[in-house]
Formats: C-alpha cells, structure tokens, sequence
C-alpha cells in the first residue's frame, strides 16, 4: 500500500533538486494543467482511507507543482505506521510550507513537536515552522507555540508570559484547547496574577464548543464555590453530564 | 418457523403493497386537486435521546421526571391531535448514552432477532425517519449495522442473509461513505409520500400526496471521535458539497419539499468540509425548507439563549430560522420537542411552502408552573424487560473487598480508595501499551490519582464503599468524575515537579509555633494526586515552601534519575493541562484512551474479584517529613472516623472532636508529625 519510493543515498539532493525542476517546470509548463482544488482535495480525502489511485493523483500533482496536492500527500503519508512513509510526508510537507502553504507549516510544525515514526519528538524545531504558520493565518500555530512555552527545556527555559501570549491568540481564534490552557494559567495565576473571572469566561467559551475538560473544570468550579460560581444543583447535572457527553466528541486538535 | 415467516412477510407486506398502490392513485389525481388548495404540516423533532427511554436515571437508580422518551411522546401525541397532517422525525444520537444502551450492546449484546430498546418505542411511535448522528458509531460499524438492520458493505462488517431487526423507518445519512465500495453507508437521503388532508379554495376537505424528501448528515468529526472504529472504513464528505450533489437530485425526483436532518448545529467560521457545526453554511445550499439540527444540546428557538451559535448573522433566534431556513433544535435526553409548521399552498403541479405561515417552536416537558407532563402509558411496559435487566446490571456485585474503601483519611496518606484506582489504570495502561506501543514498552507504568472527594462539601463528601459486595454503582463513589484514561511520557524531573504542585495541598506549617495551624490548604483535592506503589517512595516537608517539599523520592530504592523516562497513568484533565500541573499538557500525552477511568476500574475489579487490604489498600508511597510541632496541626474530616485512620496504620492521628461547631458534619482532627 505504501507509495514506492526508493531513496538512495543522494535522495535528499536529488530529491530538491529534481523538486526545484518540477516545481519550475510544472509551474511553467503545466500551470493551467494542474486539477482544481477540489478534486485535489477529495484525492486527499481518499488517500487518507488508503486509496492507491487517489494518492498517485497527489504524487502527479504534487510533483507538477501543486502545493495543495504536496500538502495533502504529506498529510496522508505522516499518518501512515512506516518510518519511510512518513518521511518522504514529512519531504512533501516541507516542500509545500517552504513555498508558503500555511497549513503545511502548521502540519510539519506538530510533526515535530509530537514526532512520529522516524522522526524524534523536537519542539525547538518545530518553533520556526509554527511561526511561520502563524503569519500565514493559521492560528493553531500559536497554540502549539502555547505549549512550547509552557515546557521547560535544557536549552530554553520556560516562559509562562510568551506562553500566555500564544495562547491567548489561540483562544481569541476560537481554539477550545487553548481556552482551557488560558483558563487554567489565569486561574493559577502563571505568569500573571492569579484572574479567577477572565478564567471562567475562557472556560465557559471551551465548554461551548464542548470541551470535555473545561466542562469538568465548571462543574468543579460549582461544587467548589470557585472562579465566582456557586453551588447550584441544576448547573452541577448540566455540567456533569456536558463532561460526561462531551469526551466523544472532544473540539479537535487545531 | 418455516411457514411462519413468510406468512408474516405476506401480512407485512401486504398494507404496504395496498398503501402504495393508494399513494399512486392519489398522486395521480393531483392533477385534479384545485389550485390554491391550502394545507399545514407539522414536523416534529427529537435530538439526542441517547436511549433515555425512561424518566429514569440509572446512576442514581431513581426517577427523573426531567427527560425521557415516555414523556416527550406525550407531546408527540399532542401535537398530532393539533395537526391534521405531522411527520415525525428523529434527528440522532439515539443509539447511546445510557445504562440501557451499555447493556445492550456490551454487557448482554442483542441478538440479530431483536429490535434495540430505543427504537422499540420509536417503532411504537410511529417515526416517520431518522437521521445519524456522531454517537451512532460508538459502538462500532457491526453493531450499528445491525442494530439498523443495514447492509453496509465495509471491512470488518459481516451481513448474514437478511438484515437484523431495526427501526420501521427509513434512515439518511449522506456524508459517510464507504472506503471499499465508494457509496454512501446509509440511503444518502428518502423521499417519504405523505398523504395529507388539505382544504379546497371552496372550503372543502380533500386529499393529497405529498413528496417529502428527507436527507441526513452526521458531523464529518466523527472521523476523529471515533478512529478506533472508522480509521480506514469509512470517510466523510462535506455537508455543503453532499447537499449541494443531491438536493437537485431530490427535487428531480419529485420532491415537494426538502427537510434536512443535521446531526450538528451552528458555525459560521470558514466553511470547511471536515467543520464539525456546518449547518449554518448548509443552510445556504439552495432548495431547502426546513432543517432539523441537533448535536448541542440546546434549545432552538429560544429569543432568550446566550449561546453563541444561536447569536450569529443570519441566525432569527426568536423566529427560529438560519439564513431564512426555517430550522430547530429539541434540545436532549427527550427534554423537548421541536416543531416547523409549515402552511403549504398548490400551485397546480405542485405543494409549495407559504413561508408567512411557517411557525417554528421548540416544546418543553416541563410545564409552566414546573410539573412535567404525564408519561405516554405504552412506552415503559413495551420495554419493561430491558429496563429492568438494566436495574439488575447496575445493582449486580462486580466483586468483593475485604476492607472498607475510604478517603477520610485520604489527605493524610490513607490509601484504602486511591490504590485500587491507581492499579487499575496502570494495568490498563500497561496491557495497552505492551501490545501498541512497542517503542515505550521498557519504561515502567506509574500511576497517579487524587481523592475526588475530600470533604470539601462537609462530612458527607467523601468516598466510602463498605467492605463487603462491591457493585457498578459504587465505583462512581471510587471514581467520581467523568474522566478517560490517559497516559504521559515524562522524566523523573516531571514527577518530581507534578508531586510539588499536588504538595500545595498543605499549608507551610512553623514548628515553632505553639497556636494550632491548618494542615489543609485551599489547593483543591481533586488536584492532590500521588502515586500508591512500593517503587516509588517521597516525603512531603510541609514546613517548606511550595516548590521544596517533594524530598527523597526515589524509584526502586534509588534517588529518581530526573532524566530517565517513564509512562504514568493519570486522566484527561490532568493530561491535558488541567490543574496546570507543569510541564504536563497534551505534549506528553502517548495515550488518550476512549476508555473511562470508572469503567476501567471496574473491569479491573471484575478481574480481580476479591479486593484485600493488603494488596489493595494499603501501599503508601509517601509518608510527611517527620517534624516536632510546638503547637497542634489540624485537619477537619467526617465524624467518628478515628478507628479507620488506626486501622489503616495511622497511629499519629487523634480526634480533637465530635464536630467543628459548624452544620457540615465535619469534626477536627490532629496529626502529630513527629511520628
């Protein structure tokens, strides 16, 4: 099922350098040839539930210059178990973040920070890529730069300030994640005096959009006279049972 | 049964071969129905049932008048009685949710003969169809196939000569499809013919047919939700793409009207195929009438609601309409009806929506002065044998213990409700993990929980199983919270810094003075996690400082190596960054189990059967800093609870009184820290 790719020792050279031709060429000479976004798009859907065809359409497209198609093969291959999978994904990836796809820094940037087979978890490397995907428009980029700051590192110690700026980014762009982490620093005070309000209304904007923990953080809250809540019989069982209800359908990860 | 079957077949078939022909025949006297012939039509809605059929809460083992199928099927029957011509649809997340749906898929897994509970009593009701919601998949593709009565032609399902017993109404779902043969899972939509009574422009009552289609979606995220069943079989389309594709498709197929049935409520960020709420975008793809939604459990329309997605451009919350789409949201659990009125005029060929007479409402069980409505008297004996087979699995022992299990003494050490948790999810963590996780399977599996109740609300706040049986319902007394299990990957320096974070527990108590002083501070219990195994082994110094109390912990007998790795079992609040514990977020996260930490306890006990003190409740890995005091260090915790604390070794405390003073049932205690 894996795509067949054999890489030699000058893979890498030869791989950028025959990416530079077909990026040049195909962007020259087969621009107006490339399939529209959709189909692009729905070869990814496909790809990604193992369809063959489908991800020989990415390769042809990807490899003709297309920076969607580049993506989304990327996307397919870094979700599949084999380590050379995953890095010829991680190859695609950085094609299509270096020539400026958003989506593609953010990808490759949670690649790095997570890692995955073949590639060591790395959350200094995957700084530049998420920043990147930042000033593309791609919010989720500051929650994992949150995150980042909120690690301590042997190389760069942790900083709750830069992490409650990411994440306060994040959490304004809607991120339920974010939300909660912004809600747990204010509410412990990191970085910041502790601000038990401003805690509640990022909860509440998480549990909204049914996060399971800031559902669960509420219902404490309630039973425990916090964050300016008071015990209340009725919103303890609402709480109770959006925690419950809410852990199979957790906001996905940006 | 041989001559049975066919013979019921023939009995079943036979109305409907009779229906259809009469359906036929009045379709084709359309022709001759007056034009400007006026008639109303009522759809009614229920959202995530979640196969709460009863009024009843099996948790607490008592009635709950505030939902349930049997009450808003009295509503059903009312708005039936109000309107001449009613369809009937369910909007999904039906299948889930309950003690009774636990049973019959897990527990005692209905045979292919047997119809679910929950569409039992929908059958009863007569749905008229039903769209799938995210929680369907739940339990996997087989069962819901067969539950269903479907044919899925996917992976890993088998389909015997016939389909299984199901609901009697048609079902859509348009956005799943197949990752084997590329085609919708489901009927990507029905079209319903509908006979209804109608009134001629000179006043007189007649009859017609009218086409309603019905197509139904589920939140493409299901993907996500539920990847353990669906990763590879199936895949989703988008809601705007897939209505967009077959609406014409409907229409061309004669018909009238077009009622979207949208597992999912309101966003009008960027449109996105894999958008979880799309229906406000959906909303716009043209030729639809009126939209059921669900999923959020809300109530639409509510002039009143402060929910966001009811407060967006487009959105008439006291109307009731998205985009100018007539649409509702009935709530859950059976809590609500929703109801679309449409007033339908003939224009000659066909029956078209007179949208000033469209009425949107969205009907509560509960009355104005507070009361609910009585129950519909056929619900409850039509599945009386399910529901009481449920009662006897939530009552049925899961095993034994030897030793009372309690958290009185929890704060100062006392292990007796903590360990039995902490083994479970490091036996559960530690099977996962050997057979998927083979990169980490040399590390060791810690465990880490906190007592949930720790008096907080008064003497009665706390865990207390007696010895003796040991049932489902008490592992919510074990395991308070709704909470997965997780697994983290940290370092000896993560544990070391977790354990000074749950140390903010206690006060920093002076030796020096004589005047008493609080041991407990007002760090929440539910964030005092430890570990309760002889490998690892700290004090607590609560004469220093937060951030310096955590002193000789060691692994094995050994001071920790702050850089070695290791797996600690814990829950997805603490795993993703509740408590801001840190360094510990969903970066450290290898595992986050779909499985509840209660679910998982009691699995363990049913395996192990019979809980002992000694193997069970007793393993301490943390004792305090031994310290002489001037002064008595105090602690509040239920009454009368000193024999427990003696039992369990802890010889330094004393009752200091029989209560407080205060009307919590809570009484003092000391612990003398120099023992």
């Amino acid at each position: 099922m894996l795509l067949k790719f054999q890489f030699g020792k000058f893979s890498l050279i030869s791989l950028l350098a025959l990416t530079t031709l077909l990026v040049a060429g195909g962007q020259l000479l087969y621009q107006t040839r490339l399939p529209d976004d959709s189909k692009i798009e729905q070869w990814g859907v496909l790809a990604s539930v193992q369809d063959e065809e489908a991800a020989q359409s990415l390769l042809k497209a990807a490899k003709s210059g297309s920076n969607l198609a580049a993506r989304a093969l990327g996307q397919t291959l870094i979700h599949r178990p084999d380590e050379v999978s995953v890095l010829e994904g991680r190859r695609w990836l950085q094609r299509a973040a270096e020539s400026g796809d958003a989506k593609a820094n953010l990808l490759l940037g949670k690649l790095l920070l997570k890692g995955a087979p073949g590639i060591p978890a790395d959350a200094l490397a995957a700084g530049p890529w998420l920043q990147a995907s930042v000033k593309g428009g791609q919010t989720g980029g500051a929650h994992y730069l949150g995150l980042i700051y909120r690690q301590e590192f042997p190389s760069q110690p942790r900083s709750p300030e830069k992490a409650l700026y990411w994440l306060e980014m994040a959490a304004k762009a809607g991120i339920a994640d974010s939300q909660f982490l912004l809600g747990q620093m204010l509410m412990t005070g990191d970085g910041i005096a502790p601000d038990p309000d401003r805690a509640r209304i990022w909860f509440e904007a998480a549990a909204e959009q049914d996060h399971p923990e800031a559902n669960l953080q509420l219902l404490m809250a309630y039973t425990r006279n916090e964050l300016g809540l008071k015990r209340n019989a009725e919103a303890e069982a609402r709480q109770l049972m959006e925690a419950q209800h809410s852990l199979r359908h957790r906001p996905p990860a940006p | 049964m041989k001559i049975r079957l066919p013979a019921l077949l023939r009995l079943s078939l036979f109305p409907l071969v009779i229906t259809g022909t009469l359906l036929a025949s009045c379709g084709s006297t359309d022709s001759n129905i007056p034009v400007n012939s006026k008639a109303t039509l009522a759809l009614l809605e229920t959202t995530d049932l979640h196969t709460n059929v009863m009024s009843y809460d099996y948790f607490k083992l008592a009635e709950d008048k505030s939902l349930g199928f049997e009450r808003v099927a009295t509503l059903i029957n009312t708005a039936r009685a109000e309107f001449s011509n009613t369809l009937l649809f369910d909007n999904g997340d039906t299948i889930q949710g309950t003690a009774l749906s636990d049973y019959q898929s897990l527990i005692n897994p209905l045979p292919c003969s047997q119809t679910l509970a929950m569409y039992k009593v929908m059958n009863l009701m007569r749905f008229d169809g039903g769209g799938i919601g995210n929680h369907e998949f739940n339990y996997g593709l087989p069962f819901l196939n067969q539950v269903t009565g479907s044919k899925f032609d996917v992976d890993g399902v088998s389909n015997g000569a016939t389909p299984c017993s199901g609901p009697s109404f048609p079902q859509a779902l348009a956005n799943v499809y197949s990752a084997k043969t590329k085609a919708p899972l489901f009927s990507p939509y029905h079209i319903i013919s509908k006979n209804v009574t109608a009134t001629a422009p000179d006043g007189k009552i007649i009859n017609s047919t009218l086409k309603v289609g019905i197509i139904g979606f589920t939140p493409p995220t299901i993907m996500s939700w539920d990847k353990r069943w669906l990763d590879g079989k199936v895949y989703t389309q988008g809601l705007v793409e897939t209505a967009t594709k077959f609406i014409p498709e409907m229409r061309s197929k004669g018909a009238d009207l077009v009622v979207v049935i949208s597992h999912g409520g309101l966003d009008n960020s960027t449109y996105d195929p894999t958008m979880e709420n799309g229906n406000w975008h959906l909303s716009k793809v043209p030729g639809i009438d009126a939209m059921l939604i669900g999923h959020s459990h809300q109530v639409f329309p509510d002039a009143a609601s402060t929910a966001a997605q009811f407060n967006l451009p487009g959105v008439d919350k006291a109307k009731g309409t998205v985009n100018g789409v007539p649409t509702v949201m009935a709530n859950y659990w059976g809590k609500h009806l929703g109801l679309i009125k449409l007033d339908l005029v003939f224009d000659g060929g066909k029956w078209n929506v007179n949208s000033a007479g469209t009425k949107v409402e969205a009907r509560s069980i509960q009355n104005a002065d507070k009361t609910y409505v009585a129950v519909e008297p056929t619900i409850a004996p039509a599945i009386a044998t399910e529901h009481a087979a449920t009662i006897q699995y939530v009552k049925t022992p899961i095993g034994t213990t030897n030793f009372n299990m309690s958290s009185y003494f929890a704060d100062l050490g006392e292990v007796s409700a903590i360990e039995i948790v902490n083994q479970a999810q490091a036996d559960y963590v530690s099977t996962y993990v050997a057979a998927n996780l083979p990169q980490y399977k040399s590390l060791p599996v810690l465990s880490i929980s906190a007592p949930f109740k720790s008096g907080f609300a008064g003497g009665n706040d706390y865990t207390d199983v007696a010895s003796g049986n040991v049932a489902i319902n008490n592992a919510a007394d074990l395991y308070l919270y709704p909470n997965t299990v997780y697994a983290v990957r940290v370092q000896g320096s993560d544990i070391k810094n977790w354990l000074e974070t749950a140390a903010k527990r206690f006060n920093k108590i002076d030796p020096n003075l004589s005047t008493d002083q609080a041991l407990i501070s007002s760090f929440p219990g539910y964030n005092f996690d430890m570990f309760t195994t002889p490998d690892l082994k700290y004090e607590i110094d609560v004469t220093q400082s937060e951030g310096s109390r955590i002193k000789k912990l060691t692994y094995k007998g050994a001071a920790i190596d702050t850089a070695a790795y290791f797996i600690v079992a814990t829950n997805n609040y603490r795993g993703s960054g509740g408590g801001n514990f840190p360094g510990i977020d969903s970066t450290k996260v290898i595992y986050a189990s779909p499985d509840a930490n209660r679910d998982v306890l009691i699995s363990y006990i049913k395996n192990l059967k019979t809980l002992t003190l000694a193997k069970n409740g007793s393993d301490r890995s943390w004792n305090f800093t031994k310290v002489t005091t001037k002064g008595l260090v105090t602690f509040k915790s239920a009454p009368n609870k000193l024999s427990l604390a003696i039992a369990a070794g802890l010889t330094n405390i004393s009752a200091i009184n029989n209560s407080d003073g205060g009307t919590n049932n809570l009484a003092d205690y000391a612990i003398d820290l120099s023992k």
